[in-house]
C-alpha cells in the first residue's frame, strides 16, 4: 500500500521535476564526491607508499640512512661487525628518468645481490637468453635489470640500450635481465631498475658512498637496543631507524593535506543541506492540496512525514551513488597531486591504482543520507502538519510560518562567538582542528543570522528600491521580507557558497601576491643554471668543469653556487641551502621577517651563523638568536640562528648557510645543485645562454633559465597546486545559483494567489515579471553582502590560523577589490537569469485560474 | 674436492640470486666450452704438470687460478666423550681476472663462499650454515701472501705451522687450532691431479691428512672443549670438469694405525667411472703412493633418500685396495648430512662423517673418515 502510494505520490513528482531532482542530487553528490575523492586518494597514496616502503625494506629491521650524498661506505664494515647485527646489505638509491621516448621516472637501486638476498627476493624472469647474460649483470659495467612490466610497456628487450637521465647526466645501460613484478620490484608499480652496486657507484659518480644500509638483527636482540647502540657508534648525520618510521612521517603530511580538502567537502555538504531543504520545501508546497487530500482519505501524519523523508532519502541515495562515482574520478586527480608531493619530499612514488576502502564509501554515502535527512526533515515535518481541511480551503495554503527571529539571531550570535573562541586556540597535534571548527561555526553563525540580516538589509534598501523601481520595487522588497522562511534558506545557501568562494580566493590571491613579491626579491641573478633532471632525494648536480668555466663568460660579475642537501632535523625534512652568501649580500637579498638582509647575511658569513625558514622556526619552535642543533658528519653542531626568513618552497623547512661554514662540517661535499649568475647590465643574455650550452659535453643536460622565466615557473607551479580548489569552488557556486532558481520558483508558487489578486486589481504582466526579477536580484545582492563579510572573516581564519598552523607560512593579507566586483556581477547576473523563468511563469498566471479556489 | 655442480641452462631456478649463482656455477664448469669462457679462461693460469708445491707459501691463495678451495673436515670429542663431526670449506672463485680495473671497491672480481656443517653423533643431528660475499671493503678475501681466507668473521689463518679456524656463533660455532702431524701430501702425478682426459683438465691438489685439533665447539647453546683429528684439502685450478662428468664420490679415511687413504671416483653421465679417478695411500711415516683406478674398488652398500631435496644418495661403502690388502667398511655416523645450499652454490650435496672398520695387511683396523657425494641431485643433472 505504502509502496504504491510512494510510487504515485513521490516517484511521479521526482520524475516530473527531473531537472530539480537532478540538481538537488548533484548538490548532495558534490559534497560526497569531494569527501570520497580526497579520502580515497589519501588512503591510496598511503597504501601505495606503505607498499613501496615495506616492499623496498624487505625484511630489514633497521635502516641506516645518510643525508644528501649518503655516507662513506666504510661505515658498512662498522655496522656489519657491530653487536646484535646478523645480516647487512648496502643500497644506493636513485630517482632517475628513463630518457624519452620512454620518459618515465624509475627508482634505481644499486644492490649487492649476495647480501641483499637475506632481505628481499628479486624474482627473475625465466629467459631463453644465455646464462652468461646474468653473469654479466654482475660483471659488465652498465648492466641493468628492469621489471617485465616496464620493459613490455616500452618494448624493451634483453640486450637493448636503456638511456637514463639523472641530474645533468645521461647514462647508457644495457638491459641484461628482467624482473618479475614481485617483492621489491612491485614498488612504484614496477618502475624499478636494478644495477649492481659497483655499477651504480661508477655510473652515478658515487664511488665510496652508500645511501643506505639495511640490517637484520641477531636473535635475542631488541630493535631499540641495537638502534641506540648503532646511533651512538655512527656519525651524527647518519640516522638509524626502523623502516616504518618513514611511514609515520608520510602519514603526518598526508593528514595535513587531507584535512584541508576535507574541510572543503564539509562546506559542500553544508550547502547540500540547504539544497535538500529547498527541494523538499518545494515538493511540499507543490503538493499541499494532494497532502490534504491524502489526510482526508485517512493517511496518518507519520505516513506523510515518511513519504517526504523517503523522497529526500531517495535523492540522498542517488546523490550518494553519483557522489561516490564522481569522488573516485576526483580521487584519481587528487592522488596524482599527492603522489607528486610525497615524491618531492620523501620518496619517489608512483600510484596508478586506487585502493577502494568500503569504509570511506560507506561514510560518504552515510554523509549523503545524513545531509538529505537533515535538509528534508523540517519541510517534511511541516508537510505532516497539514490539516485535512486545507484541502478544501486553498486560501490557508499560504500560511505564514512564523519564525522566532530573536531566538534564531541569538543562536547565531552565540555560535559566532564560539567560532571566534575556537579561532584563538592552538593547533592539535600540528593540525588546525580548532581552526576548521571555527570555520564551520562562522558559516553556521552567519546562516542563523541570515533572516535578521535580510530584514536589516532589506529595510535599508527599501527606500532606494521604492525610489528606483516605484511600486514594483516596494512590492519586491516587501515580499522578500515576508517570505523569510523560504528566502532566508536560499540566501543562506548562496551566502555559504559565496563565502567559500571569496574566502578561498582571498587566501589564494593573497598567497599568490606574497609569492610574487617574494620571487621578485629573492630571484635577483640574471641567469640560473640547473641540472635538466631534478627529482626527489638526489637533486642532480652540475658538471663541475662547467661551473668552473662560468667566470670566463663575457660580462660576468659574480655567481652564487647553490648546493641543496636534503637533511633531517629530528623528524622534520629540511633542505640545507649552501651558497655564496657574500654574493647574495652584495647583489641580492633574502626576505627576513625581522632585521636587514645585509646584516644577517654578514653575520652568517663571518660568524658561521645560519638562517632558517619561518616554517622551520615554527616547527622547531626556534627564533632569532636561538641555537639550531644541526646534524653534520662532524657531529651535532649548535649554530646560532641569525635570522628567520620567509620561504614558500617546501613544507619541510630550510636552513641557509654560507659555503665556508658548510665546508667546515661537510669537507667532502663539492657538488652544486644550481648556480645563479650576475652579469653586467648590458650583457646579451641570449648569447650567453648559447655559450653556456656550447660548453656542455655530450650526455650532459642543464637548463639555463632567466630570472623572469624562473619566477614564471614558480607561479605556474603555484597555480597548478591550487587548480583543484578552483574547480571545487566553481561547482559549489553553480549549485548554489541553482538553489536560487529553486527558491524563486517556490516563492512564485506560494504567491500564486497574491499574484492573481495583483493582476485582478490591474497589475500588468510586465510589472509582475519585473517585481519577481527585482526580488531575485535583491536576494542575490543580500547573499553577496553577507557572503562577502563572511568570506573576509573566513579568509582571515584561513590565512592566519589554518594555514599558519598547518604549514607555517606567513601570507600577507590583501583584499583584492576586483574579486568583489567580479563576484557581485556574477551573483547579480546569475540571480537575474535564475529569476527570469519563475518571473515569466508568474506573469503568465491566469487570473481566473488562481482565483478560482476562492 | 669441489662441490660446484653442473647446472643445465634450461633449468633455471626462479630467483634472480639463484640464477646468478647457477650461472656462475655453470660458468665454473663450462668456462672452457664457451667462447667467452675461453677468452677469460686464458686470463687464468691452468694446472699443468711440473708444478712444484712449496710450503707454507702454497697454503695461501693463488689468484692466478680461477677457482680454489680449502676444505677442512674432522672428528671432535668432548671431555665427556661426545662425538662431533665438522666440515668447514672456503671457496674462492674469480669471475674476472684481477687485472680488471674499477674505481668502485664493490666491483666484482672474486666470490667467496664458506660452507660450515656440524654433525652431532649422539643427537643424530646435522646442521649447516653458509656465507657468500663479493669481498668488497675487505669483508671477505683470500690473502695471496700469507694463508688467510675469510668472509666477515669466519676465517682460517696460518700462525707459524698452526691452522686457526673460526666460524659460526653461539648456537653453532667452532674456534679450533689444528697442528699438522704429517707433512703435505701432494696428490696425482708430477704436481697435478688429473680430473678428466685432456691437457689442463686438472688441478693442483694436496692434503694435510692428519691434524691434531683442539679448541671450542659451540653447539645448541653449550660450549665444549674438544680435541680430535682433522683433514685439510687444498685444491686450485682454472678448468672445470667435462660436460660428460656429472659428479664424484670422494673418501678420506684416517685409520688408527696412522695410515690415511684418499680416493675419488668421477662419474660419467652413464654411471661409469672416469679413467682419471684415483687415490692416495699415506703411510705412517708420511710417505704416499698414488693409486690408479685399476687398483681399487668402491662398492655401495645402501642408499638414503633426502626428505629435503628428494635426492637418493649412496649410504655405506666398502673400499678395497687388493694390492695393499686393504678392506674397509664405511658407515655414516648420521644418515642425513646433506647440504642444501640456498645461498652460495645452490647445489645439494652430501658431505658427512663416517665410521670406518676393516682390515689392513691382515690386521683389524678402525678409524674415521669423511665422504663427499656430488651430482646425485636429479634437479641439476642434465637429462640429455
Amino acid at each position: 500500500m505504502m509502496l504504491r502510494l510512494w510510487r504515485w505520490f513521490c516517484l511521479r513528482h521526482l520524475i516530473s521535476y527531473k531537472g530539480r531532482t537532478l540538481l538537488c542530487l548533484l548538490g548532495v553528490a558534490l559534497g560526497v564526491a569531494v569527501f570520497v575523492g580526497i579520502k580515497t586518494a589519501a588512503s591510496s597514496a598511503l597504501t601505495s607508499f606503505r607498499d613501496t616502503v615495506t616492499s623496498l625494506a624487505g625484511s630489514a629491521q633497521l635502516q641506516v640512512t645518510g643525508q644528501g650524498n649518503g655516507f662513506p661506505e666504510d661505515l658498512y664494515a662498522t655496522v656489519a661487525s657491530s653487536d646484535g647485527v646478523r645480516a647487512v646489505t648496502p643500497v644506493l638509491e636513485f630517482n632517475v628518468i628513463a630518457a624519452p621516448p620512454v620518459d618515465e621516472p624509475l627508482l634505481m637501486l644499486g644492490i649487492d645481490v649476495f647480501s641483499d638476498r637475506e632481505f628481499r627476493q628479486y624474482s627473475f624472469v625465466e629467459s631463453k637468453q644465455k646464462t652468461d647474460a646474468i653473469l654479466s649483470f654482475l660483471t659488465e659495467p652498465g648492466a641493468i635489470a628492469l621489471t617485465e612490466k616496464f620493459a613490455k610497456r616500452h618494448g624493451l628487450k634483453v640486450g637493448d640500450q636503456v638511456e637514463i637521465l639523472s641530474g645533468s647526466r645521461q647514462l647508457t645501460f644495457t638491459l641484461q635481465t628482467l624482473l618479475e613484478l614481485k617483492g621489491p620490484a612491485r614498488a612504484l608499480e614496477g618502475n624499478v631498475a636494478l644495477v649492481d652496486i659497483a655499477t651504480a657507484q661508477e655510473a652515478f659518480d658515487r664511488i665510496g658512498r652508500l645511501d643506505r644500509i639495511d640490517l637484520i638483527l641477531a636473535q635475542g636482540f631488541a630493535v631499540e637496543e641495537v638502534r641506540e647502540q648503532l646511533q651512538e657508534l655512527l656519525p651524527a648525520d647518519v640516522t638509524v631507524e626502523p623502516p616504518q618510521n618513514r611511514l609515520g612521517r608520510i602519514k603526518e603530511m598526508i593528514n595535513a593535506y587531507r584535512l584541508n580538502l576535507l574541510a572543503l567537502s564539509l562546506i559542500a555538504l553544508f550547502v547540500g543541506i540547504f539544497l535538500v531543504y529547498n527541494a523538499v520545501a518545494f515538493a511540499v508546497n507543490k503538493r499541499r492540496y494532494e497532502i490534504a487530500m491524502l489526510r482526508v482519505l485517512g493517511t496518518q501524519r507519520w505516513q506523510i512525514l515518511g513519504l517526504f523523508l523517503s523522497e529526500a532519502l531517495v535523492v540522498g541515495l542517488l546523490g550518494a551513488l553519483v557522489g561516490v562515482g564522481l569522488g573516485l574520478v576526483m580521487a584519481k586527480f587528487a592522488l596524482r597531486a599527492m603522489a607528486q608531493t610525497i615524491s618531492e619530499l620523501y620518496l619517489l612514488v608512483r600510484v596508478e591504482t586506487l585502493s577502494l576502502s568500503p569504509l570511506i564509501i560507506f561514510l560518504g554515502a552515510g554523509a549523503a543520507l545524513g545531509v538529505a535527512l537533515l535538509g528534508g526533515l523540517f519541510p517534511s515535518l511541516e508537510a505532516s502538519r497539514t490539516l485535512p481541511r486545507e484541502a478544501l480551503y486553498r486560501g490557508s495554503l499560504e500560511r505564514r510560518l512564523h519564525m522566532n527571529l530573536g531566538r534564531i539571531s541569538l543562536v547565531g550570535t552565540v555560535v559566532l562567538g564560539l567560532g571566534y573562541f575556537c579561532s584563538q586556540q592552538p593547533p592539535v597535534d600540528g593540525l588546525p582542528l580548532f581552526g576548521f571548527v571555527a570555520a564551520f561555526l562562522i558559516l553556521a553563525g552567519f546562516s542563523f543570522l541570515t533572516p535578521a540580516s535580510v530584514i536589516l538589509v532589506n529595510r535599508a534598501l527599501a527606500p532606494g528600491l521604492a525610489g528606483l523601481f516605484k511600486i514594483e520595487g516596494k512590492m519586491a522588497s516587501r515580499y522578500l521580507g515576508r517570505s523569510l522562511n523560504r528566502s532566508a534558506v536560499a540566501i543562506a545557501s548562496l551566502m555559504t557558497a559565496l563565502a567559500m568562494l571569496i574566502s578561498i580566493s582571498i587566501m589564494i590571491l593573497s598567497f599568490r601576491q606574497t609569492v610574487v613579491t617574494w620571487t621578485e626579491q629573492i630571484i635577483a641573478a640574471d641567469l640560473y643554471i640547473s641540472p635538466a633532471v631534478r627529482l626527489t632525494g638526489q637533486r642532480g648536480s652540475l658538471p663541475l668543469e662547467l661551473v668552473e668555466d662560468l667566470p670566463r663568460l663575457p660580462g660576468f660579475v659574480a655567481m652564487e653556487r647553490l648546493s641543496e642537501i636534503p637533511i633531517r632535523i629530528g623528524e622534520v625534512p629540511v633542505l640545507l641551502d649552501v651558497t655564496d652568501l657574500e654574493v647574495k649580500e652584495r647583489l641580492s637579498r633574502i626576505m627576513y621577517r625581522r632585521g636587514s638582509s645585509k646584516d644577517i647575511l654578514r653575520r652568517c658569513r663571518q660568524l658561521g651563523q645560519v638562517s632558517i625558514s619561518e616554517v622551520l622556526a615554527e616547527r622547531l619552535d626556534l627564533g632569532e638568536g636561538d641555537q639550531l642543533e644541526l646534524p653534520t658528519p662532524q657531529g651535532i653542531q649548535s649554530l646560532v640562528i641569525a635570522g628567520v626568513f620567509y620561504d614558500y618552497r617546501t613544507e619541510g623547512g630550510m636552513v641557509i648557510m654560507d659555503r665556508s661554514t658548510f665546508h667546515r662540517y661537510w669537507p667532502e661535499e663539492r657538488r652544486y645543485t644550481s648556480v645563479g649568475i650576475y652579469f653586467e647590465p648590458d650583457t646579451n643574455l641570449e648569447q650567453t645562454r648559447t655559450l653556456i650550452r656550447n660548453q656542455l659535453r655530450k650526455n650532459q643536460g642543464v637548463f639555463v633559465t632567466s630570472n623572469r622565466e624562473l619566477r614564471k615557473e614558480i607561479l605556474r607551479i603555484f597555480d597548478q597546486t591550487f587548480s583543484i580548489t578552483y574547480a571545487l569552488q566553481v561547482i559549489a557556486i553553480v549549485v548554489a545559483i541553482f538553489g536560487i532558481v529553486n527558491t524563486l520558483v517556490l516563492l512564485v508558487m506560494e504567491r500564486e494567489r497574491d499574484i492573481g489578486v495583483l493582476k485582478a486589481v490591474g497589475a500588468t504582466d510586465q510589472q509582475v515579471q519585473r517585481m519577481t526579477l527585482l526580488e531575485a536580484g535583491l536576494m542575490g545582492l543580500i547573499s553577496f553582502v553577507l557572503g562577502a563579510v563572511n568570506g573576509i572573516l573566513l579568509s582571515l581564519l584561513l590565512i592566519f590560523v589554518i594555514n599558519k598552523q598547518s604549514f607555517g607560512w606567513t601570507i600577507q593579507f590583501s583584499v583584492p577589490g576586483a574579486l568583489f566586483a567580479k563576484t557581485l556581477v556574477l551573483v547579480l547576473a546569475c540571480s537575474l537569469v535564475a529569476g527570469f523563468f519563475p518571473a515569466r511563469a508568474a506573469a503568465r498566471k491566469n487570473v481566473s485560474e488562481v482565483m478560482r479556489m476562492e | 674436492m669441489a662441490v660446484l655442480q653442473n647446472v643445465p641452462p634450461h633449468q633455471r631456478p626462479p630467483w634472480l640470486i639463484r640464477t646468478v649463482l647457477a650461472s656462475l656455477v655453470l660458468s665454473l664448469f663450462f668456462a672452457m666450452s664457451s667462447a667467452n669462457g675461453q677468452q677469460e679462461g686464458q686470463a687464468f693460469r691452468r694446472a699443468l704438470p711440473g708444478y712444484v708445491h712449496r710450503f707454507p707459501a702454497d697454503h695461501a691463495a693463488h689468484p692466478e687460478f680461477r677457482t680454489e678451495w680449502w676444505y677442512y673436515t674432522g672428528h671432535l670429542t668432548t671431555e665427556k666423550g661426545r662425538n662431533f663431526g665438522f666440515q668447514l670449506t672456503f671457496f674462492r672463485h674469480a669471475l674476472r681476472p684481477l687485472s680488471t680495473q674499477s674505481p668502485s671497491r664493490w666491483a666484482i672480481h672474486t666470490l667467496y663462499f664458506i660452507h660450515f656443517a656440524i654433525t652431532d653423533e649422539k643427537g643424530d643431528t646435522y646442521r649447516f650454515q653458509e656465507k657468500v660475499s663479493r669481498g668488497a671493503l675487505d669483508m671477505a678475501g683470500a690473502d695471496p701472501e700469507t694463508y688467510h681466507v675469510w668472509v666477515q668473521d669466519w676465517e682460517v689463518r696460518l700462525q707459524k705451522k698452526i691452522h686457526r679456524l673460526k666460524a659460526g656463533k653461539e648456537d653453532m660455532g667452532i674456534d679450533l687450532t689444528l697442528v699438522p702431524a704429517k707433512g703435505a701430501v701432494i696428490h696425482g702425478i708430477n704436481g697435478v691431479s688429473q680430473k678428466a682426459v685432456g691437457k689442463g683438465y686438472a688441478s693442483h691438489y694436496y692434503s694435510l691428512t692428519r691434524m691434531q685439533t683442539t679448541g671450542v665447539l659451540h653447539w645448541q647453546g653449550h660450549s665444549y672443549e674438544v680435541t680430535g683429528q682433522a683433514w685439510m684439502d687444498h685444491e686450485f685450478g682454472s678448468n672445470q670438469p667435462r660436460d660428460y662428468q656429472v659428479g664424484w664420490d670422494w673418501f678420506c679415511v684416517q685409520l688408527d694405525n696412522q695410515t690415511e687413504l684418499m680416493l675419488y671416483i668421477i662419474r660419467h653421465r652413464g654411471g661409469q667411472a672416469d679413467s682419471t679417478s684415483s687415490g692416495t695411500l699415506i703411510h705412517p711415516d708420511g710417505s704416499s703412493e698414488h693409486l690408479l683406478l685399476s687398483t681399487f674398488q668402491v662398492e655401495t652398500l645402501g642408499s638414503w633418500r633426502s626428505k629435503k631435496s628428494g635426492t637418493i644418495y649412496p649410504s655405506g661403502w666398502r673400499l678395497t685396495v687388493p694390492g695393499k690388502k686393504l678392506e674397509l667398511n664405511l658407515v655414516p655416523t648420521v644418515r642425513d648430512q646433506e647440504l642444501t645450499t640456498r645461498k652460495s652454490t645452490l647445489v645439494n650435496y652430501w658431505e658427512g662423517s663416517v665410521r670406518v672398520k676393516g682390515s689392513f695387511d691382515g690386521k683389524k683396523v678402525q678409524g674415521k673418515g669423511y665422504v663427499e657425494l656430488t651430482g646425485y641431485d636429479a634437479k641439476f643433472r642434465p637429462d640429455i
